[in-house]
Order: structure tokens, then C-alpha cells, then sequence
């Protein structure tokens, strides 16, 4: 049976993450490539988001797996997945290019903006977790959602999106946690149980 | 009153100040309340980073990403072929090889493909010796050959559209003056050959016109005058090779090797019909066939030589080949000849008796075929029968990539979806994925994606996906999982679970859960683990690599 261009067939003998960057981190190059199949269409859209631009995003990746590659021993499992891992590091290098080359923060807060059209592989892990978070941030208020938008993707402070929405700060902050709460339950994420 | 950081949330999102930071992550070092919930506020953030629709970064990217981590090739084990083929001694075509991708002289020849000129040894003089680049997943075109031309692969791959041959790193192209062929690279890695060019080539563009690109190739910074001199003259830049120590010492390797069905030389020799251009260079040949006839120069140089054309002779080899053995130059190409036979070397020809030595002819007509093949992988059945595992993998898996080039022609018809539709089709699991490609130009981006789900393997959809699990009913161990993979330990097996059901089983030497992490166990003695020792290597279940004492990882860990 033929696949279509750049369909992936997820196998039973596909590796767990974790397992993939420690082999990275002993310097096993066809484990970084593993996880760069796994994850770049999710990181390289994630920078197409952040930075507007595709060929800025695709440089960022590039760096970003460079750098993943070299301090993939830096991973620590208990404080998180290395899906996870891999986007908040991208997420933070493309803050610090955003603020470096003078980007203009100007991001519709809509969050159809998540619909541009992209051009991607099938990927059922990848898949679902796309659907899952889709379906999470719509079932937010709006108003938790640009929010989550702001600090998230623009890298706005909590005081700066205080600041551009006339709201009190507290009230960003409740804002903002009680949308991460939100996700964490649709997520089924647990935590540590804070009093 | 809790003594717990209020600022874990900005803390997650990268917000604070290094000073803040480093005392949220000291309170957290001793908080297990804390670092729990910082992980899950970072596993939140991380997965907030797939909500856009993925995209697919372009191949390049790939390549460009594996080709900056990988260690510097050497190709130091193609160095004594590569000093026969250019006439250099061993040292220095070691240190050539060793440097040549990081030497500076690179210079662009057509979009994709770089050269890299060097000199070779007096016997290749008005030769042009180079490296050539080409990117990975590039067909290279519709090209003459104006002379004849030696093209050996150090890395990549390389399927030669004339013979539908694939070549890997070790193998060797030779084409004949007068022939024209085309041939697409391997897309896993850009293919680096080494290439001895006598002449130039013409190459037919898109629209059929031929565009002279010898120009591109001719200015040789090395060549002498005098060689030049003697090129455009017509006289021959080197005469007859009859110095050629090691030349008999050359045709016994060969035949040696082709004993051991290992890759040995097994040029065919097109006896009518090869042409020379002016600037007289002409490669001797051997030929070990079905009949074990070798051609060699008068001389007995090996792979290559100068010679007068009239010099170069042939002779029946003492040794037979090994049954079953087949001769690269004939297998698989469009031969007017036919089968058993090398390719326009004929049957009469390769039974003339020992002692026979006379002139071939040079002149006449040149069907347009490669005329030599030589390599592993063209001397079917019984080289591949004695291959290592490890080398028919390799040539498995670079045939498949090729074949996956070749066929990238787009879908006749692609299903649109919506996102998030899911379902089995039968024992397949379909999943409404982003198109990769702008096959529909309606706007709609979703088109169904399946996966057959083959073997035992059952197809199951649940609430958000449909996948292949390996068994039809839900596993026990996989009870009160979600729609996202989570893995489970069974016993000293890792178990990854959808949904409840088991889609897959890894055997480890233990199996344990992370700590504080969404769902991750460890796989010690896994396929990508690192083993504490060599011995638990070698009793490891498919483990690659272990730390030795001092700490570094020893990627050696075969069984002993």
C-alpha cells in the first residue's frame, strides 16, 4: 500500500522520547534525527507563529535542534516531557529573537490564527495532540484565551498585557491561571498538589 | 501560612529575573509540591506550543540539521582505490580525501552540484580529477559524455537512470565517450563522488538543446601548459603506460576479489564501437565475465591507465569466474546483445585463446549505454548472499529511499476530511491529517492519512484517533488510559497505551517509572538506552552503547 508524499507510519517499534534523547545526548545522530521527525512540524509551526515568518522559522528550528543536540544531557524527565521540552526551548529562543530584531508585537489575539493553513505529514501522535489542544483553547473564554495568547506567543509580560487590555494585573494573572487550569484538566495533566 | 513561591507561573513562562528564578528553582529543589506542579505548568506551556497546525519543514532543513552533526567523513577506507583511480600514492590521496569536503576551492558548477578540482598523478595529466557534490534528493541531467569518464561513489547513493543500477559509497561508474545517461541521488545525504573526466560532457537542458558544460569543467587551475598543449594537438598526453609497476599485482587482487564475490572489478568492455576524442586517453579495462575473460592494457595497468589506443589490448583471463557470478555491464541493461555476455563484448571474443593480444577497435558506433559497472551490489546472486547483515540493510534501505524518490509523484486522489475525524477503515486506521501538499487548491488543508495496520495488529478508534493496537481488546496493563500515548511498565516490558489498549511492547532489561514525569517509564537496556557496562551490553536487549569507567560512551558494545 502506497503512502501519501510525507505520510509517517507510526510502529510498535517506535521509541519513547526520553529514550531518544539520552541516545541524542550519548551522541547517537539517528536519535536526534528520530526526534526531529517526531517534532520539527510541531516546533517549526510554533515559530512560523511566534515570528511571522517562515524562513525566520525555519532558522530558528535549525538553531534550536543544533542546540538540542548539544545539551540534550540538560534534559531532565521530572520536569517534563521532551515534547515539551523541545517547544518552551523553542518557544524561549524565538521570544529572544522577537526581541532582539525588533519585531513588531502586533498578533491578532484571535486564536484563528491557529487555523493558517500549513502544509504538514500525517503523524498521529502529533495528530491528536494538535486536535486535543485545538479543542482545549476553544473551549476557553475569550478573554482567558487572548490572555494566553499574549503572554504565550507574543511574550508579553503580565504587567504589559495588563497594561494593553486596561485590566488590573491581578486580574491577568487569575486570568491566566484559571486558563492553564482549564488546560491542564482537558490536558489531563496532573500536579503536584500545591495547598 | 504555605511558604510556597507565588510566582511559579511566571517562573514557567520564563518571566523572571535570573535572581528570582534561581530562588524559585532552590525552593523547588526541596519541594516536592512545587517541582510537581512546575512540571505540570511547563508540560501545559510546551503542549500549548502544538496548538498551531504543524508544518512541514522542508527537506533541506533535515539535511542541513544531520550534515552539522555529523562527524567529518574521511573516506579514508576508498583510498587506495581512489589513488589508483587518479595516479596518486596512497598518503597523499588519504590526506586529500581526509580534507577535501572543509578545503576551500569549492565552486558552484549547475544549481545543486558543487566541484572541487585537484591534480592527479601524471598518468591522468589532462584528466580532469575532482570531487563532485551533489545535493541529496537531485537528479543530475541528461548528459553526453565527450570523453570517457570514471565516477566512483564516496558517500550518498546514486541510481544511474541509463542501467537502473543503484550505487553506494565504493562503487564505481565508468562511462564511455560518446554514451549519455542521467542519474537522481539518494535523499538521505548529499552524494560526494570522485570523478576523472576526460573531455567534458554536454548536457541536454529541459527543453532539449544542449548546453556545453565543458566550459564550466575545463578550466583546470592545475593543468600544465603542456598538457593542455598536448590535449589540443591531439597528441597523446602520456605515452604508452609501459611503466606500470604493480600493474600484474593489480589484476590479481582483482580476480581475487571477484573469487570472493566481494567487489571486485567486473567491467564490461564494449570491444566495438567506443570512441575517442582527441586528447587521446583512454582507460585500460579488465573484464572478468562468465567465461573469465579479463581485458586489461598491454601494459597490465589496473583501473586505470593512458594509453595509446592502440595499445590497449585484451587477453583471456587464467581463472574462470565463480558460477553464478554475473558481470556488472551486462546485468540489467537494455542489451541488444543479450544476457551472459557482457555488453557488446562478444562471446567470441571472450574465448579467444590466452595468448591472443591484439588492438580493439576504437571508432564506431556508440550505442549510448554505460559500458562498466563495478561494485558489490552489481554482482548478483552471491556477493549480496555473503554480504553482512549490516551492508544489506544499507543497500535495502538506500534502494527503498530511492524508490521513494522515484515515486513521489503526487496522489491521483486524495480524500478531504475535516480535522479531528478519525476512524477505522476496515483494519486501517484512518486519521484526518494536514495535507502535504496543495494537491486540492480549494482552501481545505485536511485529507485522510492511513495506516495499514498490518500483522496481528488491530485497528481501534477511539474518541480523538484511530490507531493499530496489538491486539483487538483493551490490555490490562494499559486500564485508565487516555487518548495521548502513555507508557506502562508490564513485568520488565514497556508497554505504550492508548486509550487502554496496547500499541506497543518494548523488552528491556527493566523497566521503571520517571519520576514526576506525564507518563514516561524507562527502558533500561532499551533499543536507544545507554548500558552501565559492557556486560550488560552484551546481555542487554538491544542495546547500542555503554559508559565505560571514565564516563565516556563506548559506542562499540557488540557482543564479544
Amino acid at each position: 500500500l502506497a503512502l501519501p508524499p510525507g505520510a509517517r507510519v507510526a510502529t510498535t517499534a517506535d521509541p519513547p522520547d526520553v529514550d531518544l534523547i539520552r541516545a541524542a545526548a550519548a551522541g547517537e545522530r539517528a536519535a536526534l534525527a528520530v526526534l526531529y521527525d517526531r517534532h520539527a512540524p510541531a516546533l517549526l509551526a510554533l515559530g512560523q507563529r511566534m515570528l511571522r515568518s517562515r524562513r525566520e522559522a525555519e532558522d530558528l528550528l535549525h538553531d534550536v535542534f543544533l542546540e538540542v543536540w548539544r545539551a540534550a544531557g540538560d534534559h531532565d524527565p521530572t520536569r517534563g516531557t521532551v515534547r515539551c521540552w523541545l517547544l518552551m526551548r523553542l518557544r524561549s529562543r524565538a521570544l529572544d529573537r522577537l526581541k532582539s530584531a525588533g519585531y513588531a508585537r502586533v498578533v491578532s489575539i484571535e486564536l484563528g490564527g491557529f487555523d493558517e493553513p500549513s502544509t504538514a505529514p500525517y503523524d498521529p501522535t502529533v495528530s491528536s495532540d494538535h486536535a486535543l489542544v485545538r479543542r482545549a483553547l476553544a473551549d476557553l473564554p475569550v478573554d482567558q484565551q487572548s490572555v494566553l495568547e499574549q503572554a504565550y506567543f507574543e511574550g508579553l509580560s503580565l504587567s504589559e498585557i495588563a497594561d494593553r487590555q486596561g485590566v488590573p494585573l491581578g486580574t491577568i494573572k487569575s486570568r491566566l491561571a484559571r486558563a492553564l487550569g482549564r488546560l491542564r484538566e482537558a490536558l489531563d495533566v496532573a500536579g503536584g498538589g500545591l495547598p | 501560612v504555605s511558604t510556597h513561591p507565588a510566582n511559579l507561573l511566571e517562573h514557567a513562562l520564563g518571566e523572571l529575573a535570573p535572581a528570582a528564578a534561581e530562588a524559585v528553582e532552590r525552593h523547588a529543589a526541596g519541594c516536592a509540591a512545587c517541582r510537581g506542579e512546575l512540571a505540570a505548568l511547563r508540560t501545559v506551556l510546551g503542549e500549548l506550543g502544538s496548538a498551531a497546525p504543524p508544518a512541514v519543514p522542508p527537506r533541506r532543513l533535515r539535511d542541513d540539521l544531520l550534515g552539522a552533526i555529523a562527524p567529518r567523513p574521511t573516506f579514508g577506507g576508498f583510498a587506495r582505490r581512489f589513488a589508483r583511480i587518479f595516479d596518486l600514492a596512497e598518503a597523499p590521496a588519504r590526506a586529500l580525501l581526509a580534507g577535501a569536503l572543509d578545503a576551500p576551492g569549492w565552486e558552484p558548477f549547475i544549481p545543486g552540484v558543487g566541484l572541487y578540482h585537484f591534480e592527479g598523478g601524471p598518468r591522468v595529466t589532462g584528466a580532469d580529477s575532482g570531487l563532485v557534490r551533489f545535493a541529496a534528493g537531485s537528479t543530475f541531467p541528461h548528459h553526453e559524455h565527450l570523453g570517457e569518464e570514471v565516477q566512483m561513489v564516496l558517500a550518498g547513493s546514486l541510481l544511474d537512470h541509463a542501467s537502473g543500477k543503484l550505487l553506494l559509497p565504493g562503487d564505481i561508474l565508468q562511462m564511455a565517450g560518446g554514451t549519455s545517461h542521467s542519474f537522481t541521488l539518494g535523499r538521505d545525504e548529499d552524494c560526494i563522488c570522485a570523478v576523472l573526466l576526460v573531455g567534458g560532457i554536454n548536457i541536454v537542458d529541459e527543453l532539449g538543446s544542449l548546453r556545453r558544460a565543458q566550459a564550466s569543467l575545463e578550466p583546470i587551475p592545475w593543468t600544465t601548459a603542456r598538457s593542455k598543449s598536448a590535449r589540443a594537438s591531439g597528441a597523446p598526453c602520456i605515452q604508452s603506460a609501459s611503466a606500470s609497476p604493480g600493474g600484474s599485482h593489480s589484476i590479481s587482487a582483482s580476480r581475487s576479489r571477484a573469487r570472493r564475490g566481494s567487489s571486485g572489478a567486473t567491467c564490461a568492455h564494449r570491444a566495438r564501437g567506443r570512441s575517442m576524442r582527441p586528447g587521446p586517453l583512454a582507460w585500460s579495462r579488465q573484464r572478468e565475465g562468465t567465461d573469465g575473460a579479463a581485458i586489461v592494457g598491454s601494459s597490465g595497468i589496473d583501473t586505470v591507465g593512458l594509453l595509446r589506443p592502440a595499445n590497449l589490448h585484451h587477453r583471456r583471463a587464467k581463472r574462470g569466474a565463480p558460477p553464478g557470478f554475473r558481470v556488472g555491464g551486462g546485468v540489467g541493461l537494455p542489451s541488444a546483445a543479450g544476457s551472459g555476455s557482457p555488453r557488446g563484448a562478444p562471446r567470441g571474443e571472450a574465448r579467444a585463446p590466452v595468448t591472443e593480444s591484439r588492438a580493439l577497435p576504437l571508432r564506431g558506433t556508440n550505442p549510448a549505454v554505460p559500458i562498466c559497472m563495478i561494485g558489490l551490489n552489481h554482482l548478483a546472486p552471491r556477493p549480496l548472499r555473503h554480504a553482512a547483515p549490516a551492508v544489506l540493510a544499507r543497500r535495502i534501505l538506500a534502494a527503498l529511499t530511492l524508490l521513494a524518490a522515484a515515486a513521489q509523484a503526487p496522489a491521483c486522489t486524495i480524500d478531504e476530511c475535516d480535522a479531528g475525524e478519525t476512524r477505522c477503515d476496515g483494519n486501517t486506521a484512518m486519521v484526518c491529517g494536514v495535507r502535504s501538499s496543495d494537491a486540492h487548491g480549494n482552501g481545505n488543508p485536511y485529507v485522510w492519512h492511513s495506516t495499514p495496520c498490518t500483522g496481528s495488529t488491530a485497528c481501534v478508534a477511539s474518541t480523538t484517533r484511530a490507531f493499530c493496537a496489538l491486539s483487538a481488546s483493551p490490555s490490562e496493563q494499559c486500564t485508565g488510559t487516555g487518548e495521548r500515548d502513555t507508557q506502562r511498565c508490564d513485568g520488565t516490558e514497556r508497554v505504550t497505551c492508548v486509550a487502554g489498549f496496547a500499541i506497543a511492547r518494548e523488552a528491556c532489561l527493566s523497566c521503571l517509572p520517571v519520576p514526576s514525569s506525564q507518563g514516561d517509564v524507562e527502558c533500561k537496556g532499551g533499543q536507544y538506552s545507554v548500558c552501565k557496562t559492557n556486560d550488560d551490553c552484551i546481555t542487554a536487549l538491544q542495546c547500542k552503547s555503554y559508559e565505560r569507567p571514565d564516563g565516556q560512551v563506548d559506542h562499540n558494545c557488540e557482543p564479544r
